[in-house]
């Protein structure tokens, strides 16, 4: 059965981005790594944020619940928070942080 | 989102001048509305009893004899506000910090609420509720909460992060790391290696305007609230969530505000208000005192931190480490390790790692405080930093220009930066006339670096054209900085009109789609954002109407420079439709005029400042006196000169009383001893030189206009740019803040 959060994320709405997906390298940070079965790199076939949040949390359940909480996605060291539809570069470095606050 | 916000490097009109600002006039004639100045008809006066201890069990809440006092309509305890957070632990830990449930867990912690006909009446029913506390022993000590000998504030929080599970319970909630590389290879490669303790006492953001609300509960369910917030969607969404409503139903909206910084990001008091309204059937208007605000409300962490720097004789840095030890208060945070992400940002290193501890202790509720966590996390850093290239013989800012991070190189909390600015930024210093100014006797320069993230977010805003050409702007981020001047100028760039055409406000939520609270640096960056979508939005309309009274295709119709222009020797005899005039006729050519705009705004880009800072101290007193200070920031794009120099002074001046004077003073009794400003020392003008300011312009990408954030970045290098001029100053190195004169004097004569 598919989890929750991915039935969530698998709507067909991808913004402008409707090309094919890549396989990008994810790095995770520390604590994120930990729930990933303590890898600090994973590879994931996506086109968008949204798909990458979806096949992260299919492929490893322990991450869904810092997904629903939020995550932020660090490519090419730019921060994306909420942009879900953001397509992922080939080559480009993706990168997981913690979502912050600010003041 | 159908909006492209890449920078397209346009000249301008109207950005980056420096009009006069839309809410001035209100302000200093005392017209403004702040939260404490909305009255309702029959609104009664709300009261918080708060625990006078440290840390205690709550027995029993007596509440009956303040309920049989002639004049009061409602008393309230944590029975009145159930918990309805379903499993969110942050919100449950907010809904605990505005009511307690079970322990008190700091001097100041709500524990019952009334609402009376008046003030004296509301401060008698307080007197006549009984609480029955155990008190329990405490802890207010960053680094003393951390010993396993140390009262547990919480038996269920069992240390995150560890690579071993922990099998008993512990006031650290959690570890983080970050880095990269090998350190311990890097320190063997180093010829001067530089290991310091810093610790910085708890400070508050400050606010001159206390937290203040109004809040009306109607028998049908719905309800108002007018509240002093920096995000009115996001309180709308807190109230609803926590009392059980519809978020539809419950219309937030945001006063003036008196500074924020932060500390207004979350609820406090408006909940309460909800709560003691809908029991009284009548409005509640809810203001805390100054003592309120300063035992309450969101408070800064105290930190301990470690640092240790490596370098060859060379200057060039060959490894890093920190441990930062930061207090949450009493409930989980993430500050330890926004100080462990920020710490090393400004600089390039092969080998970096930080390690964050998040600690409780029977303190108020750790809050933002902007840029959350980096200036403490930079003192340490930038203080060893200084005296690292002292060692070496370095001038510092040729140091730090070395080892400066730059395009392509990996930051010590993770990804690959792009184009940044601590490069120019350090050049700027460099040149600036301050550097080469001379010093008298007594007197040390400083300077330091500071880095922070930046934010975008949620962003919904109308545009709407009234039938006289003048334009409405309806935003939905709370204006702290200015943003309401800005973001009229963006509208008239855009539309290619004056800005005094322009009249911006903040609506209420009721009247536009969710927007983020204005945090993270965000407010003009992404409003601007989504005022430019509206903008263009609005102008595809005009043109429709000008090719509609024209009777061409809408596609031969440009915009330019506020007109309508057909396109085309065909239309070579018509004249310029202007806004005014495709205005004046809408009500025949399809309506109302308007421009909507709903999307996120991502990509705010990092930044990055540099400090430059003179003090002179009274080696006999220990007392300082700021003598000069430069901020030199990268705006991206400045939409408003003014504001953004506005923005980087306040910076500077709040972290000149973190540095100098601020801190929370603790008895041995776990009871705040100094909560108010005579005896919490705030700078006031006098206290502050001229705040000199060079704004660089280096645009950021991912904006139309090259805009980045400004607004927190500035208090990040003062606390060690400061440190660093009082350390030259005396000949000590200064390692504690704040650096009151009894510290300073204490320094002194340890060294003698």
């Amino acid at each position: 059965m598919m989890p929750k959060s991915a039935q969530r994320f698998s709507d067909k709405h991808h913004g402008p981005n409707e090309g094919l997906a890549l396989m990008v390298e994810v790095t995770l940070w520390g604590s994120l790594g930990a729930l990933a079965g303590g890898k600090s790199k994973v590879e994931i076939e996506a086109k968008d944020i949204r798909e990458l949040f979806r096949k992260l949390a299919e492929q490893y359940p322990g991450l869904e619940p810092l997904i629903e909480k939020g995550i932020a996605v660090a490519i090419d060291g730019t921060i994306y928070r909420d942009t879900w539809s953001k397509e992922l570069p080939q080559g480009a470095e993706i990168f997981l942080l913690p979502r912050l606050a600010g003041g | 989102m159908n909006f492209d916000p890449r920078y397209s490097g346009r000249s301008f009109t109207s950005v980056g001048t420096r009009p006069i600002r839309p809410d001035g006039v209100d302000k200093v004639t005392g017209r403004a509305r702040y939260g404490a100045d909305f009255n309702m008809a029959g609104q009664l006066v709300g009261r918080v009893l708060r625990s006078p201890h440290a840390h205690a069990k709550i027995r029993k809440i007596d509440t009956s004899k303040a309920e049989k006092l002639a004049g009061v309509k409602a008393v309230i305890t944590a029975a009145d506000l159930p918990d309805l957070t379903d499993g969110d632990a942050a919100m449950y830990d907010i809904l605990d910090n505005c009511m307690a449930r079970t322990k008190a867990l700091y001097d100041g912690h709500a524990v019952a609420a009334v609402a009376a006909v008046d003030a004296r009446t509301a401060r008698q029913a307080l007197k006549l509720i009984e609480v029955d506390y155990e008190v329990l022993p405490h802890v207010v000590d960053v680094d003393e909460a951390m010993k396993h000998t140390a009262p547990l504030l919480n038996d269920a929080i069992f240390t995150e992060g560890l690579e071993e599970k922990p099998v008993k319970p512990s006031n650290v909630t959690k570890r983080t790391q970050y880095g990269h590389g090998d350190i311990h290879e890097g320190f063997g490669q180093a010829d001067f290696v530089v290991e310091r303790s810093f610790k910085t006492e708890q400070t508050h953001q400050g606010y001159i305007e206390p937290h203040a609300c109004v809040a009306s509960v109607s028998s049908d369910g719905t309800a108002d609230l007018w509240v002093c917030t920096q995000g009115h969607f996001v309180y709308r969404q807190h109230c609803a969530q926590l009392l059980g409503m519809e978020a539809s139903k419950l219309r937030v909206t945001s006063s003036e505000i008196g500074g924020g910084f932060g500390g207004k990001t979350h609820v406090w008091a408006e909940p309460v208000a909800l709560a003691l309204s809908r029991k009284a059937g009548r409005p509640v208007k809810l203001v805390m005192t100054r003592d309120e605000v300063f035992r309450a409300s969101g408070p800064t962490s105290a930190t301990s931190i470690d640092v240790r720097i490596g370098a060859r004789k060379d200057g060039t840095i060959t490894a890093a480490e920190a441990t930062l030890r930061y207090s949450c208060g009493p409930y989980a945070g993430m500050w330890a390790e926004i100080g462990a992400m920020t710490a090393f940002a400004c600089y390039k290193l092969d080998n970096v790692r930080t390690v964050g501890y998040e600690v409780l202790v029977n303190r108020p509720k750790t809050a933002a405080y902007r840029a959350p966590s980096a200036p403490m996390a930079a003192f340490a850093v930038e203080s060893a930093v200084d005296e690292l290239a002292k060692e070496i013989g370095m001038d510092p800012v040729e140091f730090r220009i070395r080892n400066a991070a730059q395009e392509g190189t990996r930051s010590s909390y993770g990804p690959v930066y792009g184009p940044i600015g601590i490069g120019p930024t350090l050049e700027a210093a460099k040149n600036h006339p301050h550097m080469k100014a001379p010093l008298g006797k007594n007197q040390g320069r400083g300077m330091a670096c500071g880095f922070w993230f930046n934010f975008g977010g949620q962003t919904c805003t109308d545009l709407n054209i009234g039938m006289d050409g003048s334009v409405s702007l309806a935003v939905g981020t709370v204006d702290v900085g200015g943003s309401r001047a800005s973001l009229s100028l963006v509208a008239a760039e855009e539309l290619g009109i004056d800005y005094g055409q322009v009249k911006a406000v903040v609506a209420d939520t009721s009247s536009l789609g969710y927007n983020d609270m204005t945090d993270g640096s965000r407010g003009t960056f992404s409003s601007s954002m989504a005022t430019i979508s509206a903008a263009r939005n609005a102008i595809k309309t005009l043109r429709d109407r000008a090719a509609q009274t024209w009777d061409i295709p809408i596609d031969d119709v440009v915009w330019e420079k506020g007109h309508a222009i057909a396109k085309g020797e065909k239309y070579g005899n018509l004249a310029a439709l202007s806004l005014k005039e495709i205005a004046a006729a809408s009500g025949k050519t399809g309506g109302p005029i308007a421009g909507h705009s709903e999307l996120v705004a991502d990509g705010a880009g990092v930044s990055f400042a540099t400090h430059i800072c003179d003090i002179e101290v009274d080696p006999e007193t220990g007392s300082t006196r700021v003598l000069r200070y430069t901020v030199v920031q990268d705006a991206g794009k400045a939409v408003h000169p003014t504001y953004v120099e506005g923005q980087y002074q306040g910076g500077a001046a709040q972290g000149i009383g973190w540095a100098l004077n601020e801190e929370y003073i603790y008895g041995k009794d776990g009871r705040l001893q100094n909560p108010g400003f005579l005896d919490y020392r705030i700078p006031v003008c006098s206290d502050l030189p001229m705040i000199d300011t060079q704004i660089l312009e280096i645009p950021n990408p991912n904006h139309p206009y090259g805009v980045r954030g400004v607004g927190e970045t500035s208090i990040v290098p003062p606390l060690a740019a400061i440190a660093n001029a009082v350390s030259n100053a005396v000949g000590v190195r200064m390692t504690h803040i704040p650096m009151s004169p009894p510290r300073i004097l204490a320094a002194i004569e340890a060294e003698r």
